[in-house]
């Protein structure tokens, strides 16, 4: 008697506790063959003989078998004799820990932190090893005295030099317009040496 | 009539200082492949190559050293430097070009060769200012003009390319042919285009006699 009770009792429960996982049961997006695992929050932070040469932060991880990729990236920092000297921003980030290369995709931020500039690019590679990094895109660099664009940017944070080529154009806030084959420019003091041919315009300022 | 008259008089008066507003021309400059240009927080940029050609207007300037200044607008050159402007070509070794204000200042073996109508004259001179709109010269230190009928020497010379007007002051000496005129402290006024001169001051005058 017990026993008929008990089951008279359990079968509406298990009906509608069926019911219940029934409802709530999603289908999930196929995620990558190589996914292995994501996590919430993660700070990764490079020493060079005890010093840091370069840290991420990022809140959403995604680790696949040969990089990890960096979803709503916070901020990277890159160390030159353990002060903080680059600061990137961007949309993700791919860390490929066995090249030691990062890739920031999507409105790349590059900011100078000890003298003020702006490097803005569609992509950044960064190589943490050398300390070199290259652009990919149209990209442009910002001082408070002028602005340049070029197809292409290549920059060594040892020697605090960044190089650009192809179709460059820089501007400078008198008015004057210059274009030549490439450009120099030393993040440290703020010069540039632009390689000929040269054309260069000042327009009047009305 | 009369307002019709006051109308135009006050149109006029309104298009003088509009002229003298008129919009400057671009200064726009080419540096051969060789070149390079040096710049950074400072408002002067460094340019040099074998050849930099600076143009302004009717004023090009060819140097191998340029020094550009974007807030005051001065350019210098070095060198062996070319100025040519309109019917005028320069040699020196240094200008100081105020693109804003239309004028240079040129130093080192200046030597002006001009194309004039009635004929071509030389200026050389140590020190010459040039207004690059009116091509006034100003010219200071061994002074010479040469119009291939004559030569005259002075310290100082006030040129007016409108006028065909040169003056020269200071130690004055003018060979023509078989006369030989020298002051030691005079004023010489003559037309470059027409050929004659007058001197005031002291005067000495030699004529050859066969």
């Amino acid at each position: 008697m017990k026993r008929k009770l008990f089951w008279l009792m359990m079968l509406p429960v298990m009906f509608f506790a069926g019911c219940t996982r029934e409802s709530v049961e999603t289908q999930r997006e196929p995620l990558p063959s190589d996914y292995k695992q994501v996590v919430d929050t993660i700070k990764v932070v490079e020493r060079r003989e005890g010093l840091p040469s370069f840290s991420l932060e990022a809140k959403t991880v995604i680790e696949f078998n040969d990089y990890i990729e960096f979803n709503d990236l916070d901020e990277v920092v890159t160390y030159s004799d353990g002060n903080p000297e680059l600061k990137l921003t961007s949309n993700t980030a791919a860390w490929y820990q066995r090249q030691n290369r990062l890739e920031a995709i999507g409105d790349v931020n590059l900011f100078g932190l000890e003298e003020e500039f702006i490097l803005q690019a569609p992509k950044v590679v960064y190589q943490t090893l050398d300390e070199t990094f290259k652009t990919i895109g149209r990209s442009t660099i910002i001082t408070s005295s002028y602005r340049v664009s070029a197809d292409k940017l290549d920059g060594s944070v040892k020697e605090k030099l960044l190089i650009a080529r192809g179709n460059l154009i820089l501007i400078n806030e008198d008015g004057m317009e210059v274009e030549g084959s490439s450009l120099e420019f030393n993040w440290e003091t703020n010069d540039y040496k632009v390689k000929g041919p040269i054309t260069a315009e000042i327009k009047p300022i009305d | 009539m009369k307002k019709k008259a006051l109308l135009l008089l006050t149109i006029l008066a309104l298009m003088l200082p509009l002229k003298a507003f008129a919009k400057q021309d671009n200064l726009v400059f080419t540096v051969s492949e060789d070149g390079e240009m040096l710049g950074g927080e400072g408002d002067e940029v460094t340019v040099t190559g074998r050849e930099i050609v600076v143009t302004q207007g009717k004023t090009k300037i060819i140097t191998q050293k340029l020094i550009y200044n974007t807030k005051t607008k001065v350019a210098r050159a070095f060198g062996e430097c070319i100025i040519i402007n309109d019917n005028m070509t320069i040699n020196s070794e240094e200008v100081y070009f105020d693109t804003e204000n239309n004028y240079a200042k040129l130093t080192g073996q200046v030597k002006i060769s001009q194309e004039r109508e009635e004929k071509d004259i030389t200026i050389d001179a140590d020190f010459v200012e040039l207004w690059t709109e009116t091509k006034d010269v100003k010219a200071d230190g061994n002074v010479v003009i040469n119009d291939t009928e004559k030569i005259i020497y002075g310290d100082t010379l006030e040129f007016s390319d409108q006028t065909g007007i040169a003056k020269l002051f200071g130690r004055l000496k003018l060979i023509e042919e078989d006369r030989t005129l020298s002051s030691p402290d005079g004023t010489l006024e003559t037309n470059v285009d027409k050929g004659t001169y007058k001197v005031t001051g002291q005067i000495e005058f030699i004529t050859r006699v066969n």
